[in-house]
């Protein structure tokens, strides 16, 4: 069991140098692993992460890692049962971000194996592109459209329902 | 995916490779467009959570996409996940006017109640009854009981695609009971058609000439099965239930009723004899319920006679089926009483017991701590007839054969 006094770095790809303890740590599967790999004493070299991400991923993990040592603490009473709605409200206010750093949260998570991350990300962007146009949706995601005119208008009228407004 | 411009044709992927060795490495997650790339099982980790009537409308941004949201293994991710997190019931109004009162969905989980309508159901003009709901598709049925009644007709559909597809009718005589449920094994849809060929006789030692017969939407085809447990049985008064991977249904005959089950993967039929004996009435059904509590089949038996206070017992089946074999028992779980008269006992509405009663419009809920309270599903049904377990879902009945969609519905309807 490791104490939570004691804390490592993990360096950005943009060389930037991050500050964790080891219970926020525990949130990555990723850096966990590592961890047992190289030992605490190495710096986790994390390139897949810019600097401007690393920072929220560290804010969130921080904030799980407090969460969780909270409810170990009083067998929970600390918590309290509005305590997982609070939490839940702050991962949505934490996400509120535009795009761009969104998708580099998610791409994060990913790498670095943070389960509840990950899904409220992916939820948060759900929720975003829920009502979007397939025009708004390609603009978003970056993709080219490679219907013709003719097989986009098929697919348009054979579920006009779907493209209609509720 | 292809990147939006005129020269580059390269994956994502390999420009990152190249551009990492030539660019400082901060800006290689913003090539190509505003946002970072996003791969496809991540695109999956956030499509698997999105409503059907945006993924069909998702179908259109590029063919990727299309071919994604169109493949059975996302199929199966997102109604997992509907599943999970979003189970709904469709309830039917008791109530019900032919000419209005639609369908509702109702969350399952959820305390404070969201209903909504299903349009694709709202074009059939509830002039039909919904034989079983499982796993996305509901299949459907209009009988013609009358010459100049309208032309009868039975369903497959998927109320959220609005995907539809005609069953073709066997010519067979007039149908006892119906089930509809998916083989979990190999993933086939299937519908159950009970009939008689004789005029049943009032003797129960004589055969009575029931039949079962399965259609499966993989062979497109009816076939008959082996029915000799239905033998001695005559009537099927209730809504079938499907859970587990089979149909279960109240079989009156002889002297008491059995629960009748078809096993959808074996397609075979069992009688599992019920824990009580009942003296022999006119309706049996109204005296027990078919219905699933805490994950199990259950039957509620009410008894007593009809002018004094009644007592209820709440058995689960342990087990499955019953087909080949497999073993099965009954637990009692509680029972209940006396309760005033007049009180019966309709179905299961998240493990309490739901009733009718006489001196009341609204029914009435049995709360976990014995409390009678008034059911109502705010804001416009408060009285539920008929509830059957839905969860939305891409699920297609087979790209070949399915009909685009509200038009031919109302192709149907139209025809009276």
């Amino acid at each position: 069991m490791a104490s939570s006094s004691k804390t490592i770095t993990v360096v950005s790809s943009d060389g930037d140098e991050f500050e964790m303890t080891m219970k926020a740590a525990e949130q990555s599967k990723l850096i966990t692993h590592m961890l047992d790999e190289f030992g605490v004493s190495d710096k986790v070299p994390l390139y897949n992460v810019n600097s401007e991400t690393m920072a929220k991923v560290m804010e969130y993990c921080k904030k799980h890692a407090d969460h969780e040592a909270a409810k170990e603490e009083d067998g929970g009473a600390a918590i309290g049962a509005g305590g997982e709605e609070e939490l839940k409200k702050w991962d949505d206010e934490f996400l509120k971000v535009e795009n761009g750093l969104l998708f580099n949260i998610i791409l994060a998570a990913n790498y670095l194996e943070i389960k509840s991350l990950l899904d409220s990300s992916c939820q948060a962007v759900a929720d975003m592109i829920k009502g979007k146009t397939p025009e708004q949706i390609r603009e978003i995601f970056n993709i080219k459209n490679d219907f013709t005119p003719e097989e986009e208008a098929k697919l348009r009228s054979e579920n006009e329902w779907a493209f209609q407004e509720d | 995916m292809a990147i939006a411009g005129d020269n580059l044709c390269l994956p994502l992927e390999i420009i990152h490779n190249i551009l990492k060795r030539l660019l400082p490495v901060k800006s290689v997650e913003r090539i190509g467009g505003d946002n970072p790339f996003l791969p496809l099982d991540i695109i999956r980790n956030i499509l698997k959570r999105l409503p059907v009537k945006s993924l069909v409308r998702f179908r259109a941004v590029c063919k990727d996409w299309k071919k994604l949201l169109q493949s059975p293994y996302f199929i199966a991710e997102h109604y997992h996940h509907s599943a999970h997190n979003n189970p709904l019931v469709i309830c039917t109004d008791f109530s019900r006017n032919p000419r209005y009162s639609p369908l509702c969905l109702v969350p399952y989980k959820t305390e404070t109640v969201e209903v909504e309508r299903i349009p694709a159901m709202d074009s059939l003009r509830n002039l039909y009854s919904i034989i079983g709901s499982s796993n996305g598709l509901l299949c459907v049925i209009r009988d013609g009981i009358y010459n100049d009644s309208p032309p009868p007709w039975l369903l497959l559909l998927n109320p959220a695609t609005r995907e539809v597809r005609q069953v073709p009718r066997s010519a067979k005589d007039k149908a006892l009971g119906w089930g509809f449920g998916l083989c979990p094994v190999v993933r086939d849809y299937k519908i159950v058609r009970i009939y008689a060929t004789n005029r049943p006789s009032i003797k129960f030692d004589e055969d009575g000439g029931i039949h079962g017969e399965v259609f499966s939407l993989r062979t497109g085809s009816w076939k008959e099965v082996e029915s000799g447990a239905l033998r001695r049985l005559r009537a099927f008064p209730c809504h079938p239930l499907t859970f587990n991977g089979a149909i279960f249904w109240l079989g009156w005959g002889e002297a008491s009723v059995k629960i009748v089950s078809f096993d959808l993967t074996m397609e075979v039929f069992t009688l599992i004899p019920t824990p009580f004996l009942i003296p022999l009435r006119t309706n049996p059904s109204s005296q027990i319920v078919l219905d699933v509590y805490e994950n199990k089949v259950a039957v509620l038996f009410q008894y007593g006679d009809m002018l004094e206070p009644s007592f209820m017992d709440l058995w689960v089946l342990e087990g499955g089926s019953g087909a080949c074999g497999k073993s099965w028992g009954w637990t009692k779980k509680y029972s209940i009483g006396p309760t005033s008269w007049g009180l019966s006992p309709l179905y299961f509405w998240r493990n309490e017991i739901v009733f009718r009663y006489i001196h009341e419009v609204h029914l009435l809920i049995l709360t976990a701590n014995r409390e009678l309270k008034r059911f109502n599903i705010y804001p416009s049904i408060n009285n539920v007839r008929q509830k059957l377990d839905y969860v939305e879902s891409l699920m297609s009945m087979d790209g070949d054969s399915f009909c685009p969609t509200l038009a031919r519905i109302e192709e149907l309807s139209a025809r009276e």
